[in-house]
């Protein structure tokens, strides 16, 4: 019999064996001339793929999957293109600007910029006045409020670029709209205060109110410990040394008296419950002007938009998973 | 494939859905792929996630060339490798088994499974490098012939050839512990 021949009936075995689930029995039945040399050469096989049925531990992978989000939408936020106004300035600079343009806000072009849509001039603005808010809310919770806000005008924004046939610009709000989703996800998650603990210094991490020196002063620091650098080969780009994106640092808090644990404790959790009833009003809203929209668009437009309509709805569902729990645990206690 | 090269469009837009699915349907087998080659699980979780990232940051110059995205997330992994081990060969030698004795998180899976890894870990490290690569790929990474063949440019004759060449002496290698 031909080499060739023996190896073409082995992988078939391998085949049947690996992704069909059969038995090496069958397959030696199905060849029984070659049936005393497949056998071992299977066994080994299988022998091989035991010992490899390893997985990651389970808790390195859900922390890998998290810093992995988190620098995702670190790229994304750079990946934008960032105002004049943000490209070069120091970060006293940046703190200065962005209180001017609140101060400005009530009558100026910011204000004009804040209905704006993607395809129009003042829209850069209308993103960094997001996020200089951003930048300016110190809580977690705060920040997620915000970007359910901010989910609401992405939304906007998709349909009415879907009503003017503008498909890039559909695209571009529906990314920004998912990882405002996923960053909010992230915000309310519990597992964001086991990764800001690995961050953090020690002293650094727990409960409520005025934010720390460093934070007052502008002062920026990593929001995850990510993997080593990568090898010479795939140095970082220069734009992988900017700042982390906003939101990914909640301010760390000073340590609250005892006493007052329970009591902001509970303001804590009614503002989780507000943000619940905020989300839950979000997705019916979102879902529901997505789907008319969807309707009247033409059927150029329509990928693009259940695109947007599959991933509000991913999104959506995965922090009122996480709120859900808050909530159930909150009824627990 | 269809379905594949849509997914890796939009990833290629940084949509995060996108970038998570991938992340999510390949991260184990990489995981696996690394292990079997490091022989090392603890390091293998932390160059796992380091080969998604390096992907991720330069995804944007992918180009689809008729094999599956896998393949490139695979090379990338190879390449890392090849680093990682340059890197350790310049340092101190540890042998292998010190090296196989970290990682795990269950002590009594671990001291049962530890020889068996032992052994697969050096006995696939006096393959020839092309069987190393078949075996890592076929069995850790879960690659097709067809992709085996296209990663390592190869006929899928020469890679069946090669995966038979390699179990034969993947058995002996073994049998004489």
């Amino acid at each position: 019999m031909k080499k060739r021949e023996f190896d073409n009936i082995l992988d078939k075995c391998l085949e049947r064996i690996l992704t069909r689930g059969e038995t090496i029995e069958q397959c030696l039945t199905s060849y029984p001339e070659q049936a005393a040399e497949l056998e071992p050469l299977l066994q080994t096989v299988l022998s091989t793929k035991e010992t490899l049925a390893l997985k990651p531990r389970p808790e390195f992978r859900d922390r890998a999957r998290h810093q992995m989000l988190m620098a995702l939408r670190g790229m994304e936020e750079r990946r934008q293109p960032r105002s004049v106004l943000f490209g070069w300035q120091p970060r006293w600079a940046t703190a200065v600007i962005a209180v001017l343009i609140l101060v400005l806000a009530s009558g100026s072009t910011v204000a004009a910029a804040s209905g704006s849509m993607p395809d129009e001039p003042l829209y850069p603005v209308k993103l960094a006045t997001e996020r200089v808010r951003l930048a300016l809310t110190p809580s977690a919770l705060g920040k997620a409020e915000l970007y359910a806000k901010l989910a609401d005008k992405r939304v906007t924004e998709i349909i009415k670029m879907s009503d003017k046939g503008k498909l890039k610009h559909v695209e571009r709000a529906t990314q920004r709209l998912n990882s405002q989703l996923t960053a909010m996800a992230t915000l309310v998650s519990p597992e964001e205060a086991e990764v800001f603990t690995i961050a953090a210094s020690p002293e650094a991490i727990p409960e409520v109110s005025p934010p720390p020196e460093a934070e007052e002063a502008g002062e920026e620091r990593p929001a995850v410990m990510l993997a080593p650098a990568p090898p010479a080969a795939q140095e970082p780009s220069e734009e992988e040394t900017e700042e982390q994106p906003v939101m990914a640092q909640p301010a760390p808090r000073a340590l609250a008296p005892e006493k007052g644990e329970a009591a902001v404790k509970g303001v804590k959790m009614d503002r989780r419950a507000k943000l619940r009833m905020i989300v839950i009003r979000n997705v019916a809203k979102h879902r529901e002007e997505l789907r008319a929209a969807l309707e009247r668009a033409p059927e150029s437009a329509k990928p693009a938009l259940r695109r947007a309509l599959a991933a509000s709805n991913a999104e959506y569902e995965k922090v009122l998973d996480v709120l859900r729990e808050e909530y159930e645990q909150k009824d627990e206690d | 494939m269809q379905g594949e090269e849509s997914l890796v469009r939009r990833a290629q837009q940084h949509d995060q859905t996108a970038l998570t699915r991938i992340y999510e349907e390949n991260f184990d087998k990489i995981y696996r792929y690394i292990v079997l080659k490091i022989g090392d699980r603890i390091e293998a979780e932390d160059m796992t996630q380091q080969v998604f990232l390096n992907a991720f940051k330069s995804i944007s110059s992918y180009k689809p060339k008729g094999s599956p995205f896998s393949s490139w997330l695979f090379r990338i992994a190879h390449n890392q490798i090849v680093d990682y081990l340059r890197r350790k060969s310049k340092r101190a030698t540890v042998p292998l088994e010190e090296t196989l004795a970290g990682g795990g998180t269950d002590p009594g899976l671990e001291a049962e499974r530890k020889l068996t890894i032992e052994q697969l870990a050096l006995a696939a490290k006096k393959l020839t490098k092309a069987q190393q690569e078949v075996i890592s790929l076929r069995f850790a990474g879960e690659l097709s012939v067809s992709q085996v063949a296209k990663v390592m440019g190869k006929s899928e004759g020469a890679i069946k050839a090669l995966q038979h060449s390699a179990i034969l002496s993947l058995r002996k290698i073994l049998a004489a512990g």
